[in-house]
C-alpha cells in the first residue's frame, strides 16, 4: 500500500470583497467542489476574527483543523486578497521524492509558507498584466454592471501557475 | 509522598516537625492567613515574576508527632520508589517548620536547644554545606523554627523582645512593630533561640519566629487549668499578634522562593547540561523529558503555570522535533526509543469487537481521552517505552491542565477543600455545581479558548498518530478498517466531548442563552446546550493566580488601519455589524469570541466525523447529500432523499449489514446512540450543528454560521420540514451571493427550490429557478468569450474547457432545470416575463428586410446564442419595430411560424410579418415565449439607462445591444406590392373643399378585400371619408350599412390595378401642411396583409394671386398679379377668366405660354370685362380664373424621378426599385436650395450631385452585405452617367399640373362719374409740346361731369340711394383739389349738383387756373361723389363721399373716372430771352428779360 503523504487539496484566491477569485482543487475532480468551498467561505470568518490581532505579519498560519486530515492555512496580501491553502494529510500517493513525514507531525508553518510566497508572485504577476482589471472582478462592480456570474479570474497563466504550486507542493519545501 | 494527583501539584509543600504537638492550636489561624500573597521571585535569567497568592499544603513530618492518617495508595507507593528518578514528581517540602514549645528558658536550656540542633543536622539542607548532588538540589528546601508560646505558661508571660536589643536579622517591618518591654529583664526565650540559632551573617533569612497563642483559642482540653494565674500573661495588643503573624509569613515566603530558586536554578543547569549532550550518541528524549518537566513542576507548584506552560510546549516541539528526525533518519546518535504503537488501543479495540458489551476501562478512557491520570505516563517515559500516541496524549493532558488553571484562576483557597478534591477523583459528574456558579464569574476565556484552539489540532493530528498505530503491527487481519476508523472517530469525539465539558463556561452559556434564539426549533432535538455548566470546575482547586504574563494579545493589538494601510475597511464589515448589534449587552469579555468560535470548530470536527461514519451506511446529510448527489444526476434535477429504512426484507438485511460495519469498533456513547439509527444520526447531526450556529453566532462568524445553518437547512429538507429549510435558505443564500459565491449560491438555491416546489409556491419556485439559470447562462457566456481574451481557433476554446483542473465557480450544472421551468410555467396563472439578455447571448437582428416570392410583407432573420444546455421550445417568438421618426406612429409585430425549437448554440429565427411599409425602424423588443415564460430582449431601454460605472471602468456593453442601436431597419416595399401615395388633389376650386387623392396599385395582389384606413394625424384636420369617390381607375367602393369614419372600403380588387381615390377634408385651424396615416388591410389568398403608409402634404397654395380693378365707364380693367408664395419658381401653363352671362371679357393679347413665374417678380394679366347687356339685372355671378401651372420642384421631382425609376427598372436592381426611387428622390431634393430653383428655371438644368454627397450609405445598410458592394457601384455608375448637368427636359411631367380655379367677383359700384377738365385756348389735339403753359397765365377751364349707373343693380341703387326709381337724378359734390402751391384756382372748387345718368346729361363747372410756379405739374385733381342719401337728409351738405362710416350696404359706392388725371401741363416762365451778364471777379447778374406775350403777338 503506497503510503500516502501531505498533499495540496485546495488553493483558494478570495478576493478584497470575499469573493471567490479562484479556486483549484488537487486533484482535479476528486474533491467535493461544494464543500470545500464552503469551507474557504467560512475561512474568511477566521481571516476576520484574527485580524484585529494581526502584526507586520500576512502570514495567518493555520486558520482551522477541518478533521484529521484537512487543515486550512491563510494568508493576506496588502490588497486585502486571501490566500487560503488546504491541505490534506493523505493528500496524495508518496513519491521518491518525499521526504518521509510521519503522520504524528503536523504541518509546520514553514511548510507552508513557500506556497503563500509563490501564489503571491503568481498573482503580482496576474496583476502586471495590463489586461488584468482587479475592478472587474469586484462583485459590486459587476453588480453595478448588471453582470451576472461570477467574478474569478480566468487568466490561464494564472490558473497554471496555481495548478503548478498545488502540485509541486509538499513538506519541507523551500521553493516553489 | 503524593501520589500522581493534578492536585497535588500545584501547591507548595511545608514539612512540619511537631514534638510537642502544638500544630491543631496554630492551623486555623495559619490557615487562615493561607495562601501566601504576592511573592516576587526574581531569577536571574527571568524577568521579575509576581505570584499572587501561593497555596501551601502543611504536611508533618514523618518522624512527626501528629501523625495524620494518609492512606498510602499503592500509587504513592510506586511514586516513592522512582523518587530517585523522577525529579518533577516528588512532592519535597520546600520548606521544614520545627514547631517549639518550649515554655521557659529552663526547658530551652535543657531539653529543647539540644532537640533543635539535633533536627537541624538532621534536616540541614546539604547546599549548605555545599558539593550537594544535583539530585539533592532539585529538593532544596529551607529550614525554620516556629516558637509557639502557650498561654498561661512562662514564656507567654514574656514579651517577645526583652529590651531595646533588636535582631539584627529581624525584618525592618518586625522592629518597627516591636513594642519594648519597659523593664529590661533577662532576654527571652525567643531571643535565645534567635541567637542561637540564626546564623550571624547578614545574607542568611531569619529563620526563627514566634507565635502567642491566646488562651482562648486553646482547646479545651489543652488549656492549663489556673495557668492565667499562675504567670501574669503578657497581654499582646491585635496589632502586635498581627505583625508576628505577618513576621511568620513573610519568613514563610522568603524561605519558599529561597529554596526554589535553588532548585530552579539547578534544574535549569541540568536541563542546559542535557541539551548540549543532544547530538551526543545515546542521547534519549525521555530522559531529557523527564528533566525537563521537573522545572515545569516547580514552576506549576509555585504557581507559575504559564513558565510551566511554556516549558510543556517546547517539551512538545522537542517531542515532534524528536519524531521528525527518527523518521528522517537523520539522526543516528538519537537513543530515543518510542513504542511503534500502543499496543493497549489495540488491546481495546479487540476487545470491544469480542465483546457485545463496552468494556469498562474502554469506556472510562472513551469519558475522559485526555488525562495524565488513564495510564502511568511518566513511569513509561521514564522506562522509554511510550508510544507517541500516549506520548502526545500526556503532554496535551499536561498542558490542558495547565491552561485550564489559568483559565480558572480565581479560586480562593477557602473553597479548596481536600473533599473536593476527592470528589473530583471520583467521579467529573459529582460536581458542586454550586460552586463552578461561583467561579464562573471569574474565569478567564482566553485560556479556555485557547485550549479549544489545541484541542482541535491535537484531536486532528493524533488521530493520524491512532490510525497509524492501529495500522502498525500486522494486526491488520484483527480488526476490519471499519472498525478501525470507527474506533478512530470513537476517539475524535470523546476527546472533543471532554475538551468541550471541560471549557465550558458559563459566561459562554449566558451568551448562547441570550444570542438570538436558534432558529432551530425542532421540538425532536436534542439539545446539548443543557450540558452541565461545568463539570470539572470544582476539580480545579489549584492555587489561584492571576496571569503576570501578558497572555493578553490584546496588548498588542494595533489599531486596525495602521497596521495596514490600504487596507480594505469594508473587508470587514460584518464583523463590525456583529459587535455593534448588541449595544446593550455587556461588552463581550475578552476571549469569549476565540471561545466560541473555537469551540464551534470543535463541535464541527466532531459532526464532520459523524458524517463520515454516516456516509459510510449511505446515511447522508448536509451539503454532502447534495455534493454527492450532483455527479449521479445525470437525468437532472430529482429530489434528494435519503433512503429511509423501510419495508422489504432484502433491504433490511443489508441495512443489518451495513449497521453491523458502521458500529463495529464504535465505542463512544454519543455516537453509539447516533448511529443507532437513521433518525437518530439526523437528531445528533441536528443537535451539533445546532450548537455550532448557536456558538458562531456568538463568536461573531457569520458565515460559518450561515454556512451550518445551510447544513440544518438539508436536514430540515430531508425531513419534510419544507417550510421551515426555505425560511434557512432564503435567509442563507444573500449571504454567498453578495459575494458571488456562484457555487454555493446555486447548490443553495437548487435546494431552496426544491423546497419551495414542495410548498407549491410556485412563483418562487420559478424566480429560483431562473436565478439559477441566469448563473448557468452566464457561465457558458464567459465560457464563450473569456474577458479580456479573444480564443481565435476551436482547439483553443476546447483545451480552456477540457483542461479545467480548477474549480469553475461559475460551471453550474443546469441540465434540464429550463425543461423544468417551461413545463412548470404552465402551472401560473400569469406570464413571468424575465430579461432576454440574462439566459441568451449575442442577440441580433440582421438588419436587413427579406421579401417574399409570392406575397407582400417581409422577414427578418433573428439571432441569438442559446446558452443553456437545455433544448427549448418557444412557443411564440415576436419582434416588435417601432420608427425612428414622430411620423411613424405604428409600430410592426414581427412573429415567427409556429414553434421554434432551439438548441444550445447559434438559434436563428425567422420572423415574419405581413406589413408592408417604407422607411426605418428599430428594434424595440424581442420576446421569445416558451409557455409562460416570457423572455424579453429590449436593446433600446438598456442603453439608454444611464450607468455612470460602466462608463468609467468596466467593459463596452453587449454587441447586440450596440448592433440594435446603431443599424435600423429599413424597411420597404417590394417593387410588386401595394402601394398608395397620398397627395393632394391636383385641382382646386378656391370656393370649394378641397381633397385629397390617394392613387393605389394594387400590384400582384389580387384583393378580396381592401380597406383604407385613413387617419388624420394633424390637429383640425377632418377627413370626409364618406364622401369618397373613385376618380380613376375601375373599381367600386364598397358602400358600409354603418358609417365607418375614416375607413374606405373595397372589395375584389384585381392585381395591377390603379385607381385613384378623392377624399374631401377640412382644416379648423390653418396650418400649412397636413399629416396623413393611411392603413390598408386587405386580404388575399395568402391571407391578411397591412400596408402601412403616411404622408406630410403641404396644402398651403404656391402661388399667390391679387387682383386689381379699374373701373370705366364703358369696361373694367382687372389686372391679376400672380406670384409665388415660396421661393421657387412656378410654371405658369395658362391663365383664363371666363365669361359669365353678364359679363364678357377680353383676355390679354398674345403672350407666349407657359410663363414663369419668379419669386421676386409677380406676373400681371389684365383682363378687360365688359357688360354684356346693360340693365339686365340677375344674380352676380363671379369670374372664375383658370390657372394651370407646375411647380418647379415637383417638376423637377417628378422627371428626376422618373428618370431615375427608368435607370432602376431596367438595371439589375429592380426588385430593390421601392427603395432607391423614394431614397434618390428625398436625397435629392433635399439637396436643392429653393434659391437654386431660380437657376433652374432659367436654365432648365438640374445638377445632380455626385455619388459621394449623395449619402447612400443608409441605403446601402438596408442591403445584405452580398449585394452592397453590387449595388454601390452600380450607384456609382449611375451617377457618373447622369451627374451634372443632367438636362431638365420638361416633358412627360403633365401629371404635376396643377389646376386652380380662383372665383374673382366683380365688386358692385352704383355709380362711376366721369369728370374731364378742359382748357378752353387750346384744344385737346394738340400736341404734347403744345402744353406749356407760361406761368402765371391765367386760363379757363371747363370741368364737365356726367355719370353712369350701368355697373350695378338698379334695384340696389335705389335702396341704397333712396331713390323713387333707378333713373331718378342724384345728387353730387364734385371738388376740385389742387395744391395750393402749383395752382390757384378761380371759380367754385367745390359744388353739388343733381344729375340724371347718361352722357347727354353733363354738367359743365367753369374754372380759372393759373399756374403758380414752373415746372411739370398734373391738372388739379378733381373728385366726384354722390352725396350719400343719409348725410343729405342730415342737412349737411358737407357730403364727404367716402365718409361711408354707416352699413357698408348702404353707402353708394363709387369710383370717379377722372378722365384727365394724368394730363400734365409743362409751366414754364412767360419770357422770350433772357440777357445775363457775366461780373467781374465772379457772380452772374441778370441784363434782361423779354416777355413771351411779344413773340405771341409776333
Amino acid at each position: 500500500m503506497a503510503s500516502l503523504v501531505p498533499g495540496i487539496a485546495c488553493i483558494g484566491v478570495i478576493g478584497k470583497q470575499n469573493n471567490p477569485l479562484h479556486i483549484s482543487l488537487f486533484p482535479p475532480g476528486e474533491r467535493p467542489s461544494l464543500e470545500f468551498s464552503f469551507m474557504l467561505s467560512s475561512s474568511l470568518d477566521i481571516f476576520e476574527q484574527r485580524l484585529p490581532h494581526k502584526m507586520a505579519d500576512q502570514d495567518f498560519g493555520l486558520l482551522q483543523a477541518i478533521d484529521e486530515r484537512l487543515a486550512m492555512y491563510g494568508y493576506l496580501t496588502n490588497t486585502g486578497v486571501k490566500f487560503v491553502v488546504i491541505v490534506d494529510m493523505e493528500g496524495r500517493p508518496a513519491t521518491v521524492n518525499d521526504s518521509k513525514n510521519p503522520a504524528a507531525v503536523g504541518l509546520r508553518d514553514s511548510d507552508v509558507k513557500p506556497v503563500f510566497r509563490a501564489l503571491q508572485t503568481a498573482y503580482v504577476n496576474l496583476l502586471r498584466n495590463p489586461f488584468y482589471d482587479p475592478d472587474e472582478h469586484m462583485p459590486s462592480v459587476a453588480k453595478a454592471q448588471n453582470r451576472v456570474g461570477s467574478t474569478q479570474i480566468t487568466s490561464q497563466k494564472f490558473i497554471q501557475e496555481v495548478n503548478r504550486i498545488g502540485e509541486l507542493w509538499r513538506p519541507g519545501i523551500t521553493q516553489l | 509522598m503524593d501520589g500522581p494527583s493534578n492536585s497535588s501539584s500545584s501547591k507548595v509543600t511545608v514539612e512540619y516537625h511537631d514534638p510537642a504537638g502544638v500544630f491543631p492550636l496554630l492551623s486555623a489561624q495559619l490557615q487562615a492567613r493561607l495562601p501566601l500573597r504576592n511573592l516576587h521571585w526574581k531569577s536571574p535569567s527571568r524577568p521579575l515574576r509576581s505570584i499572587d497568592s501561593l497555596h501551601v499544603e502543611l504536611v508533618p513530618s514523618q518522624d512527626g508527632v501528629d501523625l495524620s492518617a494518609r492512606p498510602s495508595t499503592a500509587a504513592s507507593q510506586e511514586s516513592l520508589r522512582r523518587r530517585h528518578q523522577i525529579p518533577g514528581l516528588r512532592r519535597t517540602p520546600y520548606l521544614k517548620v520545627y514547631l517549639l514549645r518550649c515554655d521557659d528558658s529552663e526547658t530551652y536550656k535543657n531539653i529543647a536547644r539540644k532537640e533543635i540542633r539535633e533536627w537541624i543536622r538532621e534536616n540541614t539542607p546539604s547546599h549548605h554545606s555545599g558539593g550537594a548532588s544535583s539530585q539533592e538540589q532539585h529538593d532544596a528546601y529551607e529550614w525554620l523554627i516556629l516558637h509557639v508560646v502557650i498561654p498561661g505558661t512562662y514564656a507567654a508571660a514574656q514579651p517577645r523582645f526583652s529590651g531595646s536589643t533588636s535582631s539584627s536579622t529581624g525584618t525592618a517591618k518586625d522592629r518597627s512593630n516591636t513594642t519594648r518591654w519597659p523593664g529590661g529583664k533577662s532576654t527571652t526565650v525567643f531571643e535565645k533561640i534567635r541567637s542561637d540559632f540564626n546564623s550571624s551573617s547578614n545574607s542568611a533569612p531569619d529563620r526563627v519566629a514566634q507565635i502567642r497563642i491566646q488562651n482562648e483559642e486553646l482547646p479545651r482540653h489543652l488549656q492549663f487549668p489556673g495557668s492565667s494565674a499562675s504567670f501574669p500573661a503578657y497581654q499582646e495588643t491585635p496589632q502586635e499578634q498581627n505583625s508576628a503573624w505577618t513576621d511568620l509569613v513573610a519568613k514563610f515566603k522568603t524561605l519558599i522562593l529561597l529554596s526554589f530558586n535553588l532548585r530552579v536554578s539547578q534544574y535549569e543547569e541540568d536541563i542546559r547540561e542535557k541539551d548540549a549532550q543532544r547530538s551526543l550518541p545515546g542521547w534519549n528524549f525521555c530522559t531529557f523529558f523527564v528533566l525537563k518537566e521537573g522545572l515545569a513542576h516547580s514552576f506549576e507548584g509555585v504557581g507559575l503555570v504559564e513558565d510551566a506552560l511554556v516549558i510543556y510546549d517546547e517539551l512538545s516541539i522537542g517531542l515532534d522535533t524528536v519524531i521528525r528526525d527518527k523518521a528522517v533518519g537523520t539522526s543516528q546518535t538519537d537513543a530515543t526509543t518510542l513504542l511503534p504503537s500502543t499496543e493497549e488501543l489495540k488491546q481495546h479495540l479487540l476487545n470491544l469487537l469480542d465483546s457485545d458489551e463496552l468494556p469498562g476501562k474502554l469506556q472510562l478512557l472513551m469519558k475522559k481521552p485526555i488525562d495524565e491520570g488513564n495510564k502511568n505516563y511518566r513511569g513509561l517515559i521514564l522506562a522509554s517505552n511510550i508510544s507517541i500516541f500516549d506520548f502526545k496524549c500526556y503532554l496535551f493532558a499536561r498542558q490542558m491542565l495547565l491552561l485550564l488553571r489559568l483559565g480558572r484562576n480565581i479560586f480562593d483557597a477557602r473553597q479548596t477543600s481536600r473533599k473536593s478534591q476527592e470528589a473530583r477523583r471520583h467521579s467529573i459528574d459529582g460536581a458542586d455545581k454550586r460552586l463552578s456558579a461561583e467561579l464562573s464569574n471569574e474565569v478567564n476565556l482566553g485560556p479556555l479558548a485557547e485550549i479549544c484552539r489545541r484541542a482541535l489540532s491535537f484531536a486532528t493530528e493524533t488521530a493520524r498518530v491512532l490510525r497509524d498505530d492501529l495500522g502498525v503491527g500486522g494486526d491488520e487481519g484483527r480488526f476490519s478498517t471499519d472498525a478501525k476508523e470507527n474506533f478512530i472517530a470513537s476517539w475524535i469525539a470523546a476527546v472533543v466531548d471532554q475538551i468541550l465539558t471541560e471549557t465550558t463556561s458559563p459566561s459562554l452559556s449566558a451568551q448562547t442563552n441570550r444570542a438570538p434564539p436558534s432558529p432551530l426549533k425542532i421540538p425532536r432535538a436534542r439539545k446539548t446546550t443543557g450540558e452541565p455548566l461545568s463539570t470539572g470546575a470544582d476539580s480545579k482547586s489549584h492555587p489561584a493566580r492571576s496571569s503576570s504574563l501578558s497572555f493578553r494579545p490584546t496588548s498588542l493589538v494595533e489599531p486596525l488601519s495602521n497596521q495596514a494601510s490600504g487596507q480594505p475597511n469594508d473587508a470587514w464589515p460584518k464583523r463590525m455589524s456583529s459587535e455593534n448589534e448588541r449595544p446593550g449587552d455587556p461588552p463581550t469579555r475578552f476571549g469569549l469570541l476565540e471561545l466560541a468560535t473555537h469551540r464551534a470548530e470543535l463541535k464541527l470536527l466532531e459532526r464532520r466525523t459523524l458524517e463520515k461514519l454516516g456516509s459510510k451506511c449511505g446515511w447522508q446529510v448536509g451539503w454532502s447529500t447534495l455534493e454527492n448527489a450532483i455527479p449521479n444526476r445525470a437525468n437532472g434535477f430529482h429530489e434528494v432523499k435519503i433512503e429511509a429504512d423501510d419495508s422489504t426484507s432484502s433491504e433490511d438485511h443489508i441495512n443489518e449489514q451495513i449497521k453491523f460495519k458502521m458500529i463495529e469498533g464504535l465505542c463512544h456513547a454519543k455516537f453509539l446512540q447516533g448511529l443507532s439509527s437513521l433518525d437518530e444520526f439526523q437528531k445528533l447531526y441536528e443537535s451539533l450543528s445546532d450548537d455550532t450556529v448557536k456558538l458562531y453566532q456568538i463568536a461573531g462568524q457569520a458565515r460559518a454560521a450561515e454556512k451550518t445553518l445551510g447544513d440544518l437547512a438539508i436536514v430540515k429538507y430531508d425531513l419534510g420540514d419544507f417550510a421551515g429549510a426555505a425560511s434557512f435558505f432564503a435567509r442563507v443564500t444573500p449571504l454567498y451571493s453578495e459575494s458571488n459565491w456562484n457555487k454555493v449560491e446555486v447548490a443553495m438555491l437548487r435546494m431552496h427550490a426544491q423546497c419551495l416546489k414542495a410548498l407549491n409556491r410556485k412563483d418562487e419556485y420559478l424566480r429560483l429557478l431562473l436565478m439559477i439559470l441566469s448563473k448557468a447562462a452566464a457561465h457558458t457566456r464567459s465560457a464563450t468569450i473569456p474577458r479580456g481574451m479573444k480564443i481565435s481557433s476551436p482547439g483553443m476554446r476546447k483545451a480552456l474547457h477540457t483542461s479545467r483542473s480548477w474549480l469553475d465557480d461559475d460551471d453550474v450544472p443546469s441540465r434540464d432545470l429550463l425543461t423544468e421551468l417551461v413545463e412548470y410555467s404552465e402551472e401560473l396563472p400569469y406570464d413571468v416575463s424575465v430579461s432576454m439578455d440574462t439566459f441568451f447571448a449575442n442577440i441580433t437582428v440582421e438588419p436587413y428586410v427579406v421579401h417574399y416570392d409570392d406575397r407582400d410583407g417581409f422577414r427578418l432573420l433573428l439571432k441569438f446564442r442559446h446558452l443553456l444546455d437545455d433544448d427549448l421550445t418557444l412557443t411564440s417568438v415576436s419582434l416588435k419595430l417601432v420608427g425612428t421618426t414622430a411620423e411613424q406612429k405604428k409600430d410592426i409585430f414581427l412573429t415567427s411560424d409556429g414553434f421554434v425549437e432551439v438548441e444550445k448554440g447559434i438559434a436563428k429565427c425567422w420572423l415574419h410579418t405581413n406589413v408592408t411599409t417604407y422607411g426605418s425602424f428599430v428594434v424595440e423588443q424581442i420576446a421569445l415565449k416558451a409557455k409562460k415564460i416570457l423572455f424579453i430582449h429590449e436593446p433600446l431601454s438598456k442603453t439608454e439607462a444611464p450607468n455612470p460605472l460602466a462608463s468609467s471602468s468596466g467593459p463596452p456593453p453587449l454587441e447586440s445591444v450596440v448592433a440594435a442601436k446603431r443599424t435600423p431597419i429599413f424597411c420597404f416595399p417590394r417593387t410588386e406590392s401595394f402601394d398608395a401615395i397620398i397627395h393632394l388633389s391636383r385641382s382646386i376650386h378656391i370656393d370649394r373643399t378641397r381633397s385629397i387623392e390617394i392613387e393605389c396599385n394594387t400590384g400582384w395582389n389580387e384583393a378580396e378585400s381592401l380597406e383604407l384606413r385613413l387617419r388624420a394625424a394633424s390637429a383640425g384636420l377632418r377627413l370626409h371619408t364618406s364622401n369618397a369617390i373613385v376618380i380613376e381607375g375601375d373599381v367600386d367602393l364598397v358602400k358600409a350599412d354603418k358609417p365607418r369614419p375614416g375607413i374606405v372600403g373595397l372589395a375584389n380588387v384585381p392585381s395591377n390595378v390603379k385607381f385613384k381615390i378623392r377624399i374631401p377634408f377640412e382644416v379648423e385651424s390653418h396650418t400649412s401642411d397636413i399629416l396623413i396615416r393611411i392603413d390598408a388591410e386587405y386580404k388575399t389568398g395568402n391571407g391578411v396583409f397591412q400596408f402601412f403608409s403616411h404622408a406630410k402634404i403641404p396644402i398651403d397654395l404656391p402661388l399667390d394671386v391679387n387682383v386689381q380693378d379699374s373701373f370705366k365707364p364703358f369696361a373694367l380693367f382687372s389686372t391679376f398679379n400672380i406670384k409665388t408664395s415660396n421661393q421657387k419658381p412656378l410654371r405658369l401653363l395658362s391663365a383664363g377668366l371666363g365669361e359669365t352671362s353678364l359679363l364678357s371679357v377680353q383676355g390679354p393679347m398674345g403672350g407666349r405660354w407657359p410663363r414663369i413665374v419668379f419669386p421676386k417678380k409677380a406676373m400681371s394679366l389684365q383682363f378687360i370685362i365688359r357688360k354684356k347687356s346693360p340693365g339686365q339685372s340677375k344674380e352676380k355671378e363671379p369670374l372664375p380664373l383658370d390657372l394651370s401651372y407646375q411647380c418647379l420642384d415637383e417638376q423637377v421631382e417628378a422627371i428626376a424621378q422618373s428618370s431615375f425609376a427608368k435607370s432602376v427598372t431596367n438595371g439589375e436592381f429592380a426588385p430593390l426599385r421601392r427603395l432607391l426611387v423614394p431614397s434618390f428622390v428625398e436625397r435629392l431634393m433635399h439637396g436643392i436650395e429653393p434659391e437654386e430653383f431660380t437657376q433652374v428655371a432659367y436654365r432648365d438644368e438640374v445638377s445632380i450631385p455626385p455619388f459621394e454627397d449623395f449619402s447612400w450609405d443608409e441605403v446601402l445598410d438596408a442591403v445584405p452585405s452580398s449585394s452592397k458592394d453590387s449595388l454601390q457601384k452600380w450607384l456609382e455608375q449611375w451617377h457618373e452617367l447622369h451627374g451634372y448637368p443632367n438636362r431638365f427636359a420638361p416633358v412627360d411631367s403633365s401629371h404635376t399640373t396643377r389646376q386652380i380655379t380662383i372665383s374673382v367677383s366683380v365688386p358692385t359700384v352704383h355709380v362711376i362719374p366721369t369728370a374731364s377738365l378742359a382748357i378752353k385756348d387750346y384744344h385737346r389735339d394738340y400736341l404734347p409740346t403744345d402744353t406749356v403753359w407760361p406761368l402765371g397765365e391765367a386760363k379757363s377751364a371747363n370741368l364737365t361731369i356726367s355719370h353712369t349707373r350701368v355697373w350695378c343693380d338698379p334695384n340696389d341703387l335705389k335702396d341704397v340711394a333712396s331713390l323713387g326709381s333707378a333713373d331718378e337724378p342724384m345728387q353730387f359734390v364734385y371738388e376740385v383739389d389742387a395744391n395750393p402751391d402749383l395752382w390757384l384756382v378761380g371759380g367754385p372748387k367745390r359744388g353739388t349738383f343733381w344729375q340724371r345718368e347718361g352722357e347727354d346729361q353733363k354738367e359743365t363747372f367753369e374754372l380759372l387756373l393759373i399756374p403758380l410756379r414752373k415746372g411739370d405739374w398734373a391738372y388739379p385733381a378733381v373728385d366726384v361723389r354722390p352725396v350719400q342719401p343719409g348725410s343729405a337728409q342730415r342737412g349737411g351738405n358737407q357730403g364727404q363721399g367716402h365718409e361711408r362710416d354707416g352699413e357698408e350696404d348702404k353707402a353708394i359706392s363709387c369710383e370717379c373716372y377722372y378722365e384727365d388725371a394724368f394730363q400734365r401741363v409743362l409751366v414754364v416762365p412767360d419770357v422770350k430771352s433772357t440777357t445775363v451778364g457775366l461780373v467781374k471777379g465772379g457772380g452772374t447778374i441778370l441784363m434782361e428779360t423779354i416777355g413771351t406775350e411779344d413773340a405771341v403777338e409776333m
